[in-house]
């Protein structure tokens, strides 16, 4: 058994673990509360525009925009979001592992990597990355994400790549957190197209200049709220891992502070037995 | 009588989620009246002025750019990159608003990106006292 002295040590280092913890746990939970409450303003927004999206779809041709343009499967472009730091439970696990679940069904797959914790494990395993982002989660704005979206149409418009799918974790509450991935381009028709239902809809000022401009932003706002969506899991996965790693804390300081005692009980029982000991020795 | 639904969303909130007689918006080919049973539309907005008409009243709310759709159904979707109400507003945080990017404009001229964003920060304002000048002098006229 351990001595009385090397439990207290334990003890002590685990209540300053705790500490540090329970802070961590505390700042998450604000930062939880920030960021879900801007990704929940924003749903309604992302939900508008893909409204906007599916009627459109409905009525153009893919020949009337380059987004829409259908090449294949075998060249994919995967931009990936992760958190730039650990300490939040399997999230950045489970994206990773959406991204090369995409990655497999593509005879050449390249990365995107927004965040840290994906770029470290795609670089250490040997994934091209084309382009790399960090630093977005603590103030997201919008004018951040336009770099990557220019990376990712500026390529798939040269034919580098067919297919633009976006790996993010969705966030569905506090407690459940899902990793999604989504083909963000091309746009794709879901329902099929009579010749009854097109050009149906009136565009002011021209349609192609319309086009051009709706098109590329819905395209922003879908990574946009993906990237909201990301980071209010982030935090609310960092809250819980937390939580929990609170409770472990508090559990192994009151094993230990029970084996402390009972080492403390140990030894005052053994020094009682020395001293009646010695004493009868010296009587008898 | 048929109503439109009229959902107004930005990034930070969802401005409008109502029935609506009428909206009129800005759009690049001048402003648009929306009724009941329009036929299907998309616009792109420009910054300025919206209106949205019931029986008695009258709102006014202020976009500074983005997109309309009129869905068939009499449903109108605007996407606008951000807006307000028009009684949110102050002339006075508008002017100070102003003066602001007026100084910073002069300061970062070097710097591109901070001075679009400045020029930005100044066409809202300006936008801002415009809209709220009009109503004022609207709702002067009218006690006189």
């Amino acid at each position: 058994m351990a001595s009385a002295k090397e439990v207290r040590r334990r003890i002590k280092s685990a209540t300053n673990t705790k500490q540090i913890i329970k802070a961590m746990e505390l700042t998450s939970v604000i930062k939880m509360q920030k960021a879900v409450a801007k990704n929940l303003a924003s749903r309604s927004y992302a939900r508008s525009a893909n409204e906007i999206l599916h009627s459109l779809l409905g009525d153009i041709n893919p020949a009337e925009h380059p987004f829409l343009e259908t090449r294949g499967h075998d060249k994919k472009l995967i931009l990936l979001i992760t958190s730039d730091r650990g300490l939040c439970g399997g999230l950045n696990a489970k994206a990773i592992k959406k991204a090369l679940d995409a990655a497999k069904h593509a005879k050449e797959a390249e990365f995107v990597t927004i965040g840290r914790k994906g770029r470290d494990f795609l670089k250490a395993y040997g994934y091209k990355i084309v382009a790399e982002f960090t630093k977005l989660e603590d103030r997201p704005s919008f004018k951040d994400i336009l770099p990557i979206i220019e990376v990712a149409t500026g390529d798939f418009l040269s034919g580098k790549y067919d297919e633009v799918v976006l790996v993010y974790t969705d966030f569905k509450s506090t407690l459940t957190q899902e990793p999604i991935s989504k083909k963000l381009l091309p746009f794709q028709n879901s329902v099929e197209k009579t010749n009854h239902q097109q050009d149906k809809i009136t565009f002011e000022p021209q349609k192609a200049e319309i086009l051009n401009s709706l098109i590329p932003r819905i395209l922003e706002i879908k990574v946009w709220q993906a990237l909201l969506e990301s980071i209010a899991s982030e935090h609310s996965a960092r809250m819980v891992a937390m939580k929990n790693a609170n409770e472990s804390a508090e559990e192994l300081i009151s094993d230990l502070t029970l084996t402390y005692n009972q080492t403390r009980q140990a030894g005052i029982t053994q020094e009682i037995a020395e001293i009646s000991a010695g004493k009868m020795t010296l009587e008898g | 009588m048929q109503k439109l639904h009229l959902k107004i969303t930005t990034p930070e909130r969802v401005l409008v989620d109502e029935e609506a007689r009428e909206v009129i918006v800005p759009t690049k080919s001048g402003q648009i009246s929306i009724l009941p049973s329009h036929t299907a539309l998309v616009a792109e907005i420009t910054p300025g002025e919206m209106l949205i008409r019931n029986e008695k009243e009258e709102k006014v709310a202020l976009v500074y750019g983005g997109f309309v759709e009129v869905q068939e159904g009499s449903k109108v979707i605007i996407l606008a990159d951000s807006a307000e109400h028009l009684h949110e507003l102050s002339e006075k945080e508008a002017e100070e608003a102003r003066n602001r990017a007026e100084t910073l404009m002069q300061e970062v001229r070097d710097d591109k990106e901070r001075f679009a964003d400045a020029e930005a920060e100044l066409a809202r304002s300006l936008i801002q006292l415009k809209l709220l000048k009009k109503h004022h002098s609207h709702r002067h006229t009218k006690l006189n």
